[in-house]
């Protein structure tokens, strides 16, 4: 009986001294964190820029491996975020991941607008920065189609485009792309026309400000900065780990300015009137047709994601003619602002899936 | 044996992060809140306003631009410096053909 109370208590002790050396080092990593912040090596994969236009730029990834894959991949990185979460740190890159697959990539880094871009409408995203990046990388590479990978608001740009230019996208990918605003997510009801004056917000701003939508951002959940201080605690006795956490925290605190007027009629078109899903928006007078869509589509969506819910971006399944299609939703704690394209068995295992060389491929 | 206390502190921690943002959602969603967040935000941007107009007549009563006209000038400079190059590819490109 006396032995087995010390055995028991001797291995509470072991547990509990286990414990503290535990919290000790992560408490030597948390000061070395604090006094020497050192910026974390992002966007790394080296890069030619084949094209740019105000502070747009096209940027191309050759890969280095022997491979047989024609149909040049473009990526539309969201608008209101730095373009290097798709290629965030060596080994935490869907960028490095395709390349090793063969793939040239293409990413369009929608660079940081200044005052005078509040100008530039949403119309001209679509059909001016998106069209003339698409031409150049069929002229570049003498296709005829090329592949789409749209995340965040630039999924949503992707869809548009496609359904406008169905005949140049052979394969349509959406990464937590907002198509029905309408959702029961609370960015949907924080953008209806009783709580947000959108007009009066443009007008006065110019640009959607970064910090504004930030804060918006962080209430969303705000007990999540609390959370995320836990989350780094538990991962400061892993190096790894914890350069992983704090290189996302860093992108995720790298925003940038929404341009005012395509900041105006996104609110306006998508969240307010919810016309994309309608097929009613409208682009340079053109009517945005969901169903005219006809390429391979596969999307992709986070269950917990906070700012496009999965059912928001689901739909667009139901609502194209796609050739094929695939819809996949992680069950991760991602959000569009937190994606799946930084985690090393997120969104890139479904390349490894071969979903786009398989046509018959359908699930979901 | 008695349970790591720190994986005990990590379980309270979980539920109260669970219950506190389950409580703040359904404050941040409801009418009330949609409603005083929408006017307290006119507020604040009518001040803006005023203050913007103040300065934009102040600026012009001196016969300097204001920032919305330095904002079109530039607009204007990038549109044109968009249109050359388009221009100017296309030149190429049929350079190219007739060569």
């Amino acid at each position: 009986m006396l032995t087995a109370t010390l055995n028991t208590w001797a291995a509470t002790y072991d547990q509990w001294a286990q414990s503290f050396t535990r919290s000790q080092e992560r408490m030597f990593a948390w000061w070395r964190i604090v006094l020497d912040p050192k910026p974390p090596v992002v966007a790394a994969t080296p890069a030619d820029v084949v094209y740019q236009e105000n502070k747009l730029r096209l940027l191309c990834y050759r890969s280095k491996t022997l491979s047989n894959r024609p149909v040049p991949l473009l990526m539309v990185a969201s608008i209101i975020n730095k373009y290097y979460v798709l290629d965030l740190k060596p080994g935490r890159s869907l960028v490095e991941y395709l390349l090793g697959r063969g793939f040239d990539v293409w990413i369009i880094d929608w660079g940081t607008p200044t005052d005078e871009d509040r100008l530039d409408t949403f119309d001209k995203y679509i059909n001016g920065y998106l069209a003339r990046c698409v031409q150049k990388v069929l002229d570049v590479t003498g296709q005829a189609q090329l592949s789409l990978l749209g995340y965040c608001i630039g999924g949503t740009f992707t869809a548009i485009y496609t359904a406008l230019h169905n005949d140049q996208v052979r394969n349509l990918i959406q990464l937590a792309a907002p198509i029905n605003f309408h959702d029961d997510g609370m960015l949907s009801a924080w953008a209806s026309k009783e709580a947000f004056p959108v007009d009066q917000v443009v007008d006065v701003f110019g640009n959607m400000p970064r910090w504004l939508m930030q804060t918006s951002f962080q209430w969303l959940r705000p007990t999540n900065e609390i959370a995320q201080a836990v989350n780094l605690w538990e991962r400061l006795d892993d190096p790894r780990k914890a350069d992983d956490f704090l290189t996302l925290r860093y992108w995720l605190n790298d925003n940038i300015d929404f341009p005012g007027e395509a900041y105006r009629k996104y609110i306006k078109d998508c969240y307010q009137d919810n016309l994309l899903v309608q097929n009613r928006m409208k682009i340079d007078g053109e009517t945005v047709d969901l169903s005219r869509i006809t390429a391979n589509l596969f999307t992709i969506t986070a269950a917990q994601d906070h700012i496009c819910p999965p059912r928001s971006a689901a739909v667009l399944n139901d609502l194209v003619r796609a050739r094929t299609s695939g819809f996949w939703s992680l069950r991760a704690a991602i959000s569009a602002s937190s994606p799946a394209v930084a985690h090393r068995r997120g969104c890139g295992s479904s390349w490894g899936t071969g979903w786009h060389n398989d046509p018959d491929k359908r699930s979901g | 044996m008695l349970e790591d206390p720190t994986q005990l502190w990590k379980q309270a921690f979980d539920i109260w992060e669970k219950q506190t943002a389950d409580y703040w959602d359904k404050v941040l969603r409801s009418p009330q809140f949609l409603e005083q967040m929408g006017k307290s935000l006119e507020q604040s941007l009518a001040v803006k306003t005023q203050i913007d107009k103040a300065v934009t007549l102040a600026l012009s009563s001196l016969q300097l631009p204001n920032k919305r006209d330095q904002e079109q000038i530039l607009h204007k400079l990038t549109e044109l410096s968009t249109q050359v190059r388009q221009l100017s590819e296309r030149v190429d490109r049929l350079v190219a053909g007739q060569g």
